[in-house]
């Protein structure tokens, strides 16, 4: 079983040597409950745990040394690799276990990594769960090349081309959009659409990309494959970004995202090699379909490369035709049923009248008179009793179903679990010896694992399995999954008859994936089930011409409101101004922030104020269509009728509401006399709608009925000082007639205030004439 | 320089025959030649009354001033007779064979097909890194260099390219590229009439006609006035003077004309029900379709948009081959490998160097040095001569010891002794006193001043 052929791929001998870290956990929740009890890299594909599919291919590729990273069930995984042989000491391939069980991300164990120092050159990072024939040697050596030219080419992203939509739904991953430089294939733009989530109608890419080359490629069709080539830079980049957990979400949008720090990433597109990485059981089910129908090759049963461990030692199987596998042991009954793209394993039986069909059926198990099994995956030594049937689901080691049972598609047994006699599981089932708990929620995953390690059985095996979760799900999904859950808490012990049946054994699992779109379509998505034939219906065309000039308006309005900096300051200010109301800010905060607004944006005093001003106006009014969604309740419900007395005096009283709170920040930010003065200019733009708050929607022109009055509240506010007034009148005096319509409906006003003025001056004078006296 | 942009001379011939040239070669018969403005249309149609001799049947039309070319389009509808339109802009000199392109847009029986060439530099090369490119079309293929799937003129930097989705799904890869330019030659089908009239939003053909069309070719809706295929299909052709920011041009022209309708299929739409697989790729290529026509690399295509880009085309075309293929119309002195007329006159050591073009009756006295220039019928020049780059039109008179670099003279301008002129326009019948220098100016009359910018 140890691989010493010399595969014809692969590095040449004069190459330096290659080194990979293959991560076996994949650090998330996808495979449970069945990773409660065996980590996911040592579930069986086709027969064949899917760590030695990795394994095996990145010797075949001449890998030279391979560190492994242990986390969840880090004991397991060791001792499945001492049983296959692979820590045994051979020439071409090296592997060593690292265990590090408190890593909970792809991130953390890449930090770990760093810490200990190990690696210095180039290398392969993959998951433990990945299925591929690629030749790693031509990806290595476009990446070493580039790495030459260029020190900051920094990670070489394997990516399968050419899927079909039908394909990547069958694979249940995320859709993927990609933009590279056609010639250099370097990546520009990485987005991932969770699966199930409808895609944008548009992609938006940044212009900026053709500032660098003439043409940029937009890919729909390209599928991640989990298989990347690695700078050492990596982990460094990792230790210093300490709050990297994913390699997708967080590596690669972050290196993406800074562009000016020059570092780069590419892709190397597989065209005719297979690769795919097990993200959950819908790809399983595509993947092991894949395997049978030979797109792996040479990793694919009956060339019995791959060691399969236990008491009847290396695999044996033979092909027949379409693509039936079997092994040398097995025992047909005459009348059984074998269907195309069947895998069966040594010392199964299968009795008169059974039918099997596009299934794998592991070794030593029994498939009882007229039972029907479709579409499933029955791992070692499940038994299915006469009469029961089991469609499109994952049955773990020992499962039994009991006669005239029914198994519906989509569902997942771990292991031992016993179905009853002619019970029926629903569709999108998942079972497990182990209990999902009900106080779940109030628990942190690590507690919750350990908590199951004390009430489920195999004690021995849940200790070691605290399984490290990714950034794991809500907990206010945790909780409504727990309390939905409550029935089977209470039981305490007891499986609940009604899923399993009276004389059955497991207890229900209900998915509590993060899935804002429905837990039960994001399990029918994930799941074994067969995917809905036909593509998803195409919406885009009736609607596509409103979508798409109302996108163009949106466009214009964008493109335009940033080709002016005096639109975009406008936007800086309020929204910082809106934050510090929305967040209940002191206001020594509110200048700080203001103060790091203006020196950034090199701008003035009185810039920042006028803005804080305007931005403070139209709280009293109804929210702009372009106001953002957090802070439209801050603004008034309904704009006040400003042709009755009642609607002014209400828009006033509320201006002056704010006015009581905000008035100082106005004050710091007025330095002089020609800053309110600029002040009261742009209050003149923000009534008559003018200049940057042209067709804004913020309805400035709502206060041009109460200008003289909004003055005043100004002045009793102190924000403005009588000779700012004066010195505005005597500038607009001599201003165009258009220009003084303002001016003319604030004449009272400043003859009010001249007056005042002038009285207060004879005051003054009489109290000198007083003093005088 | 009072001349319609139609009328300026490019290697001694109104650049309008050259438009007219192409369309005659064609097969075109009708042309409605578009004007901006009322006094450019009769300036065009003294013209064509006095100089043209060609076998078109011109009509000249004018527009509003301000008009954009799809609105100069709209208001010409009704003048237009064929099921399909060729529009072009008067300042385009191609040899790319007009009949050629037209023969591709029937073939793929297209909404809209859209002459596009590379451009000669790079716009990325042109932009730092960090910037997004100006002036520039956003343009997306397929893979046969066939369709136009994504098409965004972008006159300032953008911030961001907007991609429809269905599209991307639809091509699975698409390359957006910036370093193909448009030429602003376009055939469009009939039906893009009734999407005119229909969208009275949309004003420029290049920024809002075929960028609607390229977003819509997958709609299913069915292409207005469909039924109308059955009918005798014609030609429509209309050269366009693009009146685009520059405002350089000022003539806009179309034609119409009949083609040999083609021999109709029997049994074609039994045959359309029938494969279903025929069907479908009628749906994938969409009910609207958009194609492109790239030029390749040996062909000449280029814009004289500008002073720069005339200058520039004046230079080129009178490249000896490329002047055979356009069907400039002078002798070529091969020994010299320039053009000049038989009653050139040349005097003691004067120069003519190669790649240049001399008009008839000319006269050059002793000591001249004409280099990469064209120079117009009847001019005399003094001697001490330097001309380089630049172009002189009829009849201009240049005293001894004049330089020129990079100028266009208008007809009948004077200059006198010793005058310098560099990167300089000078209007028509002016005269520049001796001695001056002058840089990058527009030396005009007063009152020619507002309509003479070329910029």
């Amino acid at each position: 079983m140890a691989p010493s052929r010399k595969a014809p791929v692969g590095l040449a001998p004069g190459e330096e040597a290659l080194i990979a870290v293959l991560l076996a956990d994949s650090f998330n929740q996808r495979f449970r409950p069945i990773t409660l009890e065996r980590p996911k890299v040592l579930l069986p594909l086709v027969g064949v745990p899917l760590l030695d599919y990795t394994l095996e291919w990145l010797a075949s590729n001449n890998v030279a040394e391979v560190h492994v990273i242990c986390c969840a069930h880090a004991e397991q995984v060791k001792q499945h690799l001492e049983a296959a042989g692979w820590l045994q000491e051979r020439a071409s391939l090296t592997v060593k276990v690292i265990v590090s069980t408190t890593c909970k991300s792809a991130g953390e164990a890449l930090r770990e990594i760093d810490v200990k120092d190990m690696i210095k050159s180039d290398f392969v990072l993959v998951s433990g769960d990945v299925v591929s024939n690629m030749d790693l040697g031509s990806a290595v050596r476009a990446h070493r090349a580039r790495r030459e030219k260029n020190k900051n080419a920094l990670m070489t992203m394997v990516m399968k081309a050419g899927t079909t939509p039908a394909q990547r739904r069958r694979l249940g991953d995320h859709s993927l959009l990609v933009a590279m430089e056609p010639h250099t294939k370097r990546l520009l733009r990485y987005d991932e659409v969770e699966a199930g989530k409808p895609l944008p109608t548009q992609a938006i890419i940044d212009a900026h990309f053709w500032g660098e080359t003439d043409a940029v490629e937009i890919r729909t069709d390209l599928a991640d494959t989990y298989i990347y080539i690695c700078a050492p830079e990596v982990l460094m980049l990792f230790s210093d970004n300490f709050d990297f957990q994913n390699v997708r979400k967080d590596f690669v949008t972050g290196v993406l995202s800074e562009e000016e720090l020059g570092q780069q990433l590419h892709v190397h597109e597989l065209h005719r090699e297979y690769a795919a990485c097990v993200l959950n059981a819908r790809s399983y089910d595509a993947i092991s379909r894949d395997v049978l129908q030979r797109w792996t090759f040479p990793f694919v049963p009956d060339t019995n490369l791959l060691p399969i461990g236990g008491a009847s030692g290396s695999s044996n199987f033979g092909l027949g035709r379409q693509f039936k596998y079997k092994e040398h042991s097995v025992k047909l009954g005459r009348k059984a049923r074998i269907g195309h793209s069947t895998c069966i394993g040594a010392g199964t039986v299968i009795d008169d009248g059974a039918e099997v069909a596009q299934s794998v059926i592991g070794r030593n198990c029994h498939i009882g008179k007229d039972a029907v099994v479709v579409g499933s995956y029955l791992l070692e030594g499940v038994r299915i009793h006469n009469g029961a049937q089991v469609s499109h689901s994952l049955l773990c080691d020992g499962v039994v179903v009991k006669e005239d049972a029914t198994v519906c598609p989509g569902s997942i047994l771990s292991f031992k679990v016993v179905v009853g006699q002619g019970q029926v599981i629903e569709p999108l089932t998942s079972l497990s010896m182990c209990r999902q708990l009900q106080q779940s929620a109030s628990l942190s995953d690590d507690e919750l694992e350990y908590a199951m390690a004390v009430t489920a059985s195999p004690p021995s095996e849940a200790a070691v399995g605290r399984s490290p979760e990714a950034s794991g799900p809500g907990a206010a999904d945790q909780a409504a999954a727990a309390v939905s859950d409550g029935d089977i808490g209470e039981d305490g012990g007891q499986y609940n008859a009604s899923v399993v049946g009276p004389d059955g054994a497991g207890h229900q699992w209900l998915p509590h994936d993060v899935d804002p779109y429905g837990l039960a379509a994001a399990a029918a998505r994930f799941s074994i089930a067969p995917p809905p034939p036909g593509p998803p219906s195409r919406e885009d065309d009736l609607s596509e011409e409103d979508e798409s000039t109302a996108a163009a308006a949106e466009e214009a309005a964008q493109d335009a409101a940033a080709a002016d900096p005096e639109t975009s300051f406008k936007r800086e200010v309020a929204e910082t101004f809106l934050r510090c109301v929305h967040d209940g800010f002191d206001q020594d905060l509110a200048v700080i922030e203001l103060n790091g607004l203006k020196i950034a944006e090199h701008r003035d005093f009185a810039d920042c104020a006028r803005y804080i001003l305007t931005t403070m106006l139209t709280l009293c009014l109804p929210a702009a269509p372009r106001a953002k969604a957090e802070y439209r309740s801050l603004f008034a419900d309904t704009a006040p009728d400003t042709a009755t007395p009642a609607g002014k005096t209400e828009l006033l009283t509320r201006l002056q509401q704010l006015l009581k709170t905000w008035a100082p920040l106005l004050q710091k930010f007025l330095r002089s006399e020609d800053d309110q003065v600029d002040l009261l200019l742009t209050l003149e733009e923000f009534c008559g709608e003018e200049g940057v708050f042209e067709g804004t929607g913020e309805q400035g022109g709502l206060f041009s009925a109460v200008f003289a009055k909004v003055l005043q509240l100004l002045y009793d506010a102190d924000v403005i000082e009588e000779d700012a007034f004066f010195k505005w009148a005597d500038e607009k005096a001599h201003a165009e007639a258009e220009d003084r319509v303002f001016l003319a409906k604030a004449a009272d006003f400043i003859k009010w205030l001249r007056e005042a003025e002038e009285e207060e001056e004879s005051d003054d004078e009489d109290d000198e004439d007083n003093d005088e006296d | 320089m009072n001349l319609p942009l139609a009328l300026l001379p490019v290697a001694n011939q109104p650049l309008i025959t050259y438009s007219l040239r192409a369309l005659e070669a064609a097969g075109i018969v009708d042309v409605l030649v578009v004007c901006l403005g009322e006094s450019t249309a009769s300036k065009i149609s003294q013209w064509i009354v006095k100089e043209y001799r060609g076998k078109l049947h011109l009509k000249v039309k004018g527009v509003p001033e301000e008009s954009e070319s799809a609105e100069a389009l709209r208001a010409v509808a009704e003048d237009i007779i064929g099921d399909n339109i060729v529009v072009m802009s008067v300042d385009l000199i191609t040899d790319v064979r007009l009949e050629a392109i037209m023969a591709v847009h029937f073939i793929r029986s297209a909404m809209a097909t859209v002459l596009l060439s590379q451009r000669r530099t790079s716009p990325a090369s042109e932009t730092k890194p960090g910037k997004a490119p100006k002036d520039v079309e956003y343009v997306g293929l397929d893979e046969q260099q066939q369709q136009l799937l994504f098409f965004r003129p972008s006159p300032e930097p953008r911030r961001n390219i907007r991609l429809p989705m269905n599209a991307l799904l639809r091509q699975k890869r698409l390359t957006v590229r910036t370093n193909l330019q448009d030429n602003h030659l376009y055939i469009l089908n009939r039906a893009v009439l009734e999407v005119l009239q229909s969208k009275p939003s949309l004003v420029n053909i290049k920024q809002d006609i075929i960028p609607y069309l390229v977003l819509h070719q997958h709609s299913r809706k069915p292409r207005p006035g469909a039924q109308r295929a059955s009918q005798q299909p014609a030609a429509a052709t209309s050269a366009n003077g693009e009146n685009g920011q520059q405002g350089s041009s000022d003539s806009l022209e179309r034609v119409d004309s009949l083609l040999n309708p083609p021999t109709s299929v029997a049994g074609q739409d039994f045959m359309a029900l029938s494969h279903s697989a025929a069907a479908e790729e009628e749906e994938s290529r969409g009910n609207w379709y958009c194609g492109a026509f790239v030029v390749g690399k040996d062909s000449y295509c280029a814009r004289a948009a500008t002073l720069q880009a005339f200058c520039e085309v004046n230079r080129e075309v009178i490249n000896t081959e490329l002047a055979v293929r356009l069907g400039v119309q002078a002798q070529l002195n091969t020994k010299f490998d320039n053009f000049l007329h038989d009653s050139v006159q040349m005097g003691y050591k004067t120069t003519v160097a190669a790649g240049c073009m001399v008009g008839r009756g000319t006269t050059m006295a002793d000591k001249c040095s004409i280099k990469r220039s064209v120079l117009g019928a009847m001019c005399k020049l003094g001697s001490n001569v330097k001309i380089i780059n630049s172009v002189l039109m009829d009849g201009v008179q240049v005293q001894d010891g004049c330089h020129l670099q990079n100028s266009i003279v208008c007809h009948n301008a004077h200059l006198q002794e010793r005058v310098t002129l560099r990167d300089c326009q000078v209007g028509p019948g002016l005269v520049v006193s001796e001695g001056l220098e002058h840089r990058e100016e527009v030396l005009a009359k007063a009152a020619q001043r507002r309509s003479s910018e070329f910029k």
